[in-house]
C-alpha cells in the first residue's frame, strides 16, 4: 500500500496554444489555418470555436506591446533550483507541493496566479524545514554567517549577512524599510524568542522564503499610469531575473545580480555575453531538458505509463536512459545544429540502456525527432502505439496548432473488435461523425510511424505478422513514411514560426498573446537555418524581453 | 525522492496519534448529549458537503421517478440499480427529479441545452448557479481563459454564517480527478473547483490525500506545551513579517497583481488563524490507514500508474471527510468525485456493480458516453429525454453511487448527540448535466441525511411544466431552512427565488 502512491508524474498534456494561430482553432481538426469550426458541438469539442471568434484577428494591432509578466508564484521545478542555488540545500520540498498542469510550459503565469491555504501550508512548512537544515549543515551555515557578531555589536553583522540574503532571495536590493523591518524580526528572535545569533539569522532566512516576495515572479512598475501609457525598459534586477529564470530557471547569481547593479546589462554586448555564460553553465542544462522537453512532451516521460507485460524490457531505468537519450539529441541544437535540421539529424543510437531500443533499427530509417525514442514514447498508449496520438503530438507540438485535447471517441480497438490492424481499426472511426474531425486530421500524420513500437523500437511488421503501412495524408498530400512526413512538415510556413513561438512563450511565462505574433514573427525573420543560441539571443535582446508594459484594464 | 519535509512531521504526528482516545474532547457531546429534540439540538453543527460526478448519469437507469408532480415513500420508494448500493442507507435517501440548472443559461433557444463547452460551463455553475461566460464577458475577458465566476453556494454559507469563526478550516475542497480531461474550452477552475471563494477566487479541488491529512492536523507534533508555545510565537512572528510584507507591496500593483497578493494575504491569514488553534481537536482521532507517506503528486496518474487505485484512493479521502466532520474542523466540504469532462478508465469497476450488460467504453468516461448507439448527436435536445445511455455509463454512476454511500455509511457509523453524523450532515450527489445530452434539465439529485430538514425515504418528482424548478431555489433553500440564514438570492434566473418546499420535513 505504501508502494501506491509513490512515483513522479507530471500533468498529462492539454492543448497548446499558441500565438499563430488563435483565430483557427477548430474542432481538433485544424491543420489549416483559417479553417472554421464546424457548428456541430455534438462531440463536446469545439468550445473554442465560439470564443475564438470574439478575438481580434492577428495583426491587428498597428503598434508593437511587450506585454508584462503579471505576479505569479514560481513553477514548483523553479522553488527547488531557487532554494539549491541559493543555499545549496540537498532539499526539494517543492515536489511534495500541489501538482499544477499548466500550458504551454509548466511556467505559465497565468497558471501561477491563485493561491489556496494548502499552497500556504506547504511554503510555510517548506521554509522552516529549509531553514532548519540549512543551519543544521555546518558548511551551508558558514557561507550565510558571513560575519561573527562582535559583543555589543549584534545588529550591524546581522544587517550585512540580512541584506545579503535578502538580495539573493528576494533577487533585488532591499529597500530601507524592508531591511529595518526584517532587522527588527531578527531582534525579536533574539529577545522576546530566546535565540542566539545563528538561530534569529535562521529565523529571518523562514521569513525571506515565506514571503511573497520570494515565492512569486514580481516586476513592480514605478508608475502606474506610466507604466500603462507606454512601454518601460526593465531595471537591471528585473532583466536579470527574466533572464536566469529563462535559461536556469532559478534566481541570479553573484554574477548577474552585480551587472544588474551597475547598469550593465543595458548594454547588448553584455547581455549576450550573459546568455552564453549561462547557456554553457552546468545550470543551462535546465533550459535544455525545460524548454525542448515540455515543448515537444518528452518530459512526460517519467509519467508515462507503459505496460510492462507487454514491453518486459520497460523498467524506470529505461525511462531514464530514453530522457537522457533525447536530452543529448535536444542539447545538439543549442550550437552544433541548426533548428532546420530538428527532423532530419542523425541519432546516436542511444547509450546504455536506451541502445537496446536502435538494435534492431534497419540503415537509415530512423531520423530526427520523428525517430527518437522518448518522442514515439510519450505518444503511445501504454499497450500499443497510436497513429492518432502521434499524429496529434506531431501537429501540435511541431505546427504550434493547438488541438483540443482528449479521445472523445474512445479506445479505438472497441469500433471494430474484427480489424486485423491498427490502421483498420482507425479507419474504422473514421466513418463516425462524432470521431472524424479529430481522427481523419490525426491518423494519417501517425501512420508515418507505424515502423516504431510504444517504447519506440524498431518493427519490421506487427506482433501478428501483418504488414506496416506508412503510407499517409498531410493536409491533402500523400506520402510514405517518416522522411516524406517530414519534409512536408518542414516545408510548412508554421514549422519554421514554432520555434519563436514557443520560446517567447516559455521566457515570458505566458501563452502567446495575439500582440506576440508581431514579435514572433520578428524573431523568426532570417533565422530558420540559425541554432537555439541565435534564436535566444535574438528573444533575449528584443523589445519584448526587455521591456514591460501594462494594459490599461490593470490600473 | 520526495523531499523530507512532509515525511518527518508526520511520521512523529502519527507516534502521537496512535496513544490518543477517540473523539471524547468535543465539548457538545457532553453537555448536548442527554437532549432530544425533533430538530438537531442548539450547538449541534450542520454540515454540508455537494459531491459532484461529471459528464451527468446514465438516463435510463437513473431515472425512475414516478408521475411528475407525485411523489413516493417508504415501502412504494424502490430503489433503482444505480442505487442500489444505497440500499442500506434508503432511509436517509431523499431521490428529487425535476430540478434543473438552466436558469442562468444564455443559450437562445433549448436553454436547457449547454452548448458550447457543456461540461465547464455546467461545473462551473453546479454551485454558483450563474454563467460565467457572461462574466467573463461583462469583464472584457476572454472565456476561454478567464477564471471568473459567481460565489459557490458552499461559501456563501460560509460567508454569511461566519463559519471562520466556527471551525479551524472554514471549508474544504476534495476531489479524486488525478487524470485531467479536456478543460473543455475554459479555464482549468471551471473544470477543477466546485466551490468560489470570489468572483475570482476558485478553491480547487484538493486531490492529495496527505495534503488534505495535513490540513486537517496542521503543523508537526510538538512535544510539550511549552515547545508548543514556542513553535506558536516563531510562527506567528513569521506570518506577522509575510503579512506585513505583502500588504506592503500591494498598493503599488495593477489590479490582478494585487488580486493575486489578496490571495496569498487570505491564504495566510487563514494559516495564522490556524496556528494558535494548532491540531487539538483531530489529535484525538486515529488517523486513516494507509495515507501515503508524504504528498507525491497524484496528477497524471491513471488506474495502475505507480499502482495508483482510485478505489483506494476514494476510500481514504471519505475517511479524511468523515475525520474532518468528527473533530469539527470544518463543516463544509465539496468533494468532486472526478474532474469535469473526465477520460479516466474506470474499466477497474469490479463485477458487482457491473449490472447493466455490456461495458465497451468505460476506458474512457467522457468518450465512452458518446460512441456507438449513444453517440450525442442522436439525442433528441428538445427538453424531453431522448435515447439512453449505455452499460459503461450506468456502471460508472453506479461505482460513484457507491463511493457516497460509503461516506455516509462511515458517517451514520458515528454517533454524535442525539443521532449520527449523518443525520446532521445534508449530502447532495448531482451532476452538471442530465446525461450524456450536455443537457441540464432533470438533474440526476440525491440528497442524503439532513434529518430534521427533509423529507427522507423517497422519491419526490417535482411538476416539470413548463421548466424544471432550479438549483438556485434548491440552494435558497438549503441556505434558508437548513442553515438558518437570511439569503436573499441565489443564482441568476427570471424569476425570484423560491423555496421547493415538496423537499421539507
Amino acid at each position: 500500500m505504501k508502494r501506491l502512491w509513490r512515483g513522479l508524474a507530471a500533468g498529462p498534456a492539454v492543448a497548446a496554444t499558441s500565438a499563430l494561430l488563435s483565430v483557427a482553432t477548430a474542432a481538433c481538426g485544424a491543420v489549416e489555418r483559417n479553417r472554421q469550426a464546424p457548428s456541430d458541438s455534438s462531440g463536446g469539442t469545439s468550445g473554442l470555436g465560439g470564443s475564438g471568434a470574439e478575438l481580434p484577428a492577428a495583426g491587428a494591432a498597428a503598434r508593437l506591446d511587450p506585454g508584462h509578466v503579471p505576479v505569479h508564484r514560481l513553477s514548483n521545478a523553479e522553488y527547488n533550483h531557487s532554494v539549491t542555488d541559493l543555499l545549496g540545500t540537498g532539499l526539494r520540498p517543492a515536489d511534495a507541493f500541489p501538482q499544477v498542469d499548466s500550458v504551454p510550459f509548466e511556467n505559465e503565469a497565468s497558471a501561477l496566479t491563485d493561491i489556496s491555504e494548502f499552497h500556504a501550508a506547504h511554503y510555510f512548512d517548506a521554509a522552516r524545514a529549509l531553514a532548519e537544515e540549512t543551519f543544521a549543515d555546518p558548511a551551508l551555515k558558514a557561507q550565510l554567517l558571513t560575519c561573527t557578531p562582535a559583543a555589543g555589536d549584534d545588529a550591524t553583522c546581522a544587517q550585512s549577512i540580512i541584506e545579503d540574503l535578502g538580495l539573493r532571495a528576494w533577487r533585488r536590493p532591499l529597500e530601507a524599510a524592508e531591511l529595518t523591518r526584517l532587522v527588527a524580526r531578527y531582534q525579536h528572535a533574539r529577545t522576546a524568542l530566546e535565540k542566539d545569533h545563528e538561530a534569529a539569522i535562521a529565523h529571518v532566512l523562514r521569513i525571506l522564503l515565506t514571503s511573497a516576495k520570494f515565492l512569486y515572479f514580481i516586476e513592480v512598475d514605478p508608475d502606474l499610469q506610466a507604466a500603462a501609457s507606454q512601454p518601460r525598459e526593465l531595471t537591471g534586477y528585473e532583466l536579470a531575473s527574466r533572464l536566469s529564470y529563462a535559461l536556469w530557471g532559478s534566481l541570479p547569481d553573484r554574477a548577474l545580480l552585480d551587472l544588474a547593479e551597475s547598469g550593465s546589462l543595458a548594454d547588448e554586448r553584455v547581455l549576450s555575453e550573459q546568455v552564453d555564460r549561462l547557456l554553457d553553465d552546468p545550470k543551462g542544462e535546465r533550459f535544455t531538458r525545460g524548454f525542448f522537453g515540455q515543448w515537444l512532451g518528452v518530459s512526460r516521460l517519467p509519467a508515462h505509463g507503459v505496460d510492462s507485460r507487454l514491453y518486459p524490457e520497460w523498467n524506470a531505468a529505461l525511462g531514464d536512459a530514453l530522457l537522457a537519450d533525447a536530452d543529448a539529441f535536444f542539447s545538439a541544437f543549442i550550437d552544433d545544429r541548426p533548428y532546420s535540421e530538428l527532423l532530419s539529424a542523425p541519432l546516436t543510437g542511444g547509450a546504455g540502456a536506451a541502445a537496446g531500443v536502435y538494435a534492431q533499427d534497419p540503415s537509415g530509417l530512423r531520423r530526427g525527432l520523428l525517430g527518437l525514442p522518448a518522442f514515439l514514447t510519450v505518444s503511445s498508449r501504454a499497450d500499443r502505439s497510436s497513429a492518432a496520438l502521434r499524429g496529434k503530438l506531431v501537429i501540435e507540438r511541431l505546427l504550434c496548432t493547438p488541438q483540443l485535447v482528449g479521445p472523445t471517441c474512445g479506445d479505438e480497438s472497441q469500433f471494430a473488435p474484427d480489424a486485423v490492424t491498427p490502421r483498420q481499426q482507425l479507419e474504422s472511426i473514421h466513418k463516425l461523425s462524432a470521431c472524424a474531425p479529430c481522427h481523419t486530421t490525426h491518423d494519417p500524420v501517425g501512420f508515418a510511424l507505424e515502423h516504431f513500437d510504444a517504447i519506440g523500437r524498431y518493427r519490421a511488421s506487427y506482433a501478428d505478422g501483418q504488414a506496416i503501412d506508412t503510407s499517409g495524408q498531410f493536409l491533402g498530400q500523400a506520402f510514405t513514411g517518416p522522411e516524406q512526413l517530414a519534409a512536408l512538415l518542414a516545408a510548412d510556413q508554421r514549422y519554421a514560426l514554432c520555434p519563436s513561438d514557443r520560446l517567447l512563450s516559455f521566457a515570458l511565462r505566458r501563452t502567446p498573446r495575439e500582440l506576440d505574433a508581431a514579435y514572433v514573427e520578428q524573431l523568426s525573420a532570417g533565422w530558420s537555418s540559425g541554432t537555439l543560441r541565435d534564436l535566444v539571443k535574438r528573444l533575449i535582446s528584443s523589445e519584448v524581453f526587455r521591456y514591460r508594459k501594462l494594459p490599461e484594464s490593470e490600473l | 525522492m520526495t523531499g523530507a519535509v512532509g515525511t518527518k512531521s508526520l511520521a512523529s504526528r502519527r507516534n502521537l496519534l496512535r496513544g490518543a482516545g477517540v473523539c471524547l474532547a468535543l465539548p457538545w457531546l457532553e453537555s448536548l448529549a442527554p437532549r432530544r429534540a425533533a430538530a438537531q439540538p442548539a450547538g449541534v453543527p450542520k454540515r454540508y458537503i455537494p459531491i459532484s460526478f461529471p459528464c451527468g448519469a446514465a438516463g435510463q437507469w437513473w431515472d425512475n421517478a414516478p408521475v411528475f408532480g407525485s411523489s413516493v415513500f417508504g415501502d412504494q420508494f424502490v430503489l433503482s440499480a444505480v442505487h442500489q448500493p444505497l440500499a442500506a442507507l434508503k432511509s436517509k435517501l431523499l431521490l428529487l427529479s425535476r430540478v434543473g440548472n438552466y436558469s442562468w443559461n444564455e443559450m437562445p433557444s433549448e436553454q436547457h441545452f449547454l452548448g458550447p463547452s457543456p461540461h465547464a460551463r455546467g461545473t462551473a455553475g453546479l454551485l454558483t448557479c450563474v454563467s460565467a461566460d457572461r462574466l467573463a464577458a461583462e469583464a472584457g475577458l476572454n472565456p476561454a481563459s478567464a477564471i471568473i465566476n459567481g460565489v459557490s453556494v458552499d461559501q456563501l454559507i460560509a460567508q454569511m454564517g461566519n463559519f471562520a469563526a466556527l471551525t479551524p478550516l472554514e471549508s474544504l475542497q476534495v476531489g479524486l480527478g488525478t487524470y485531467p480531461g479536456a478543460f473543455d474550452g475554459r479555464s482549468w477552475a471551471c473544470s477543477q473547483a466546485l466551490s468560489w471563494k470570489a468572483e475570482r477566487m476558485p478553491l480547487k479541488r484538493q486531490i492529495n490525500p496527505k495534503a488534505v491529512f495535513d490540513a486537517l492536523v496542521t503543523g508537526g507534533a510538538p512535544d510539550s506545551d511549552l515547545e508548543i508555545r514556542r513553535r506558536m510565537a516563531e510562527s506567528k512572528s513569521v506570518l506577522d513579517a509575510v503579512l506585513e510584507d505583502a500588504n506592503d507591496l500591494k498598493p503599488r500593483l495593477g489590479r490582478s497583481d494585487r488580486l493575486a497578493l489578496e490571495q496569498f494575504t487570505t491564504a495566510f491569514r487563514e494559516l495564522e488563524r490556524r496556528v494558535p488553534l494548532g491540531p487539538a481537536s483531530c489529535f484525538t482521532l486515529a488517523p486513516p490507514q494507509d495515507i501515503p507517506d508524504a504528498a507525491v503528486p497524484l496528477s497524471g496518474l491513471r488506474q495502475g500508474d505507480m499502482g495508483y487505485d482510485r478505489a483506494a484512493h476514494a476510500r481514504l479521502m471519505n475517511d479524511l471527510i468523515v475525520m474532518a466532520l468528527q473533530c469539527d474542523v470544518t463543516r463544509l466540504v465539496t468533494y468532486m468525485l472526478d474532474d469535469a469532462r473526465s477520460e479516466f478508465d474506470y474499466s477497474f469497476i469490479p463485477e458487482e456493480d457491473r449490472v447493466f450488460g455490456d461495458t465497451s467504453g468505460i476506458e474512457n468516461h467522457h468518450g465512452g458516453g458518446h460512441h456507438g448507439p449513444n453517440d450525442v448527436t442522436s439525442i433528441p435536445r428538445d427538453g424531453v429525454y431522448g435515447g439512453g445511455s449505455n452499460g459503461a455509463y450506468a456502471t460508472v454512476t453506479r461505482w460513484w453511487v457507491r463511493q457516497v454511500a460509503d461516506l455516509a455509511g462511515k458517517l451514520d457509523a458515528v454517533q454524535e448527540a442525539d443521532g449520527t453524523l449523518l443525520d446532521h450532515t445534508l449530502i447532495q450527489m448531482t451532476s452538471e448535466m442530465r446525461t450524456h445530452d450536455h443537457c441540464a434539465f432533470d438533474l440526476p439529485l440525491l440528497l442524503l441525511g439532513g434529518r430534521g430538514f427533509l423529507k427522507q425515504n423517497g422519491h419526490v418528482a417535482l411538476a416539470a411544466a413548463p421548466d424544471d424548478r432550479q438549483l438556485r431555489d434548491l440552494y435558497y433553500t438549503i441556505g434558508r431552512q437548513y442553515f438558518g440564514l437570511d439569503v436573499e438570492k441565489f443564482g441568476d434566473g427570471p424569476t425570484p427565488n423560491a423555496l421547493i418546499e415538496e423537499i421539507l420535513a
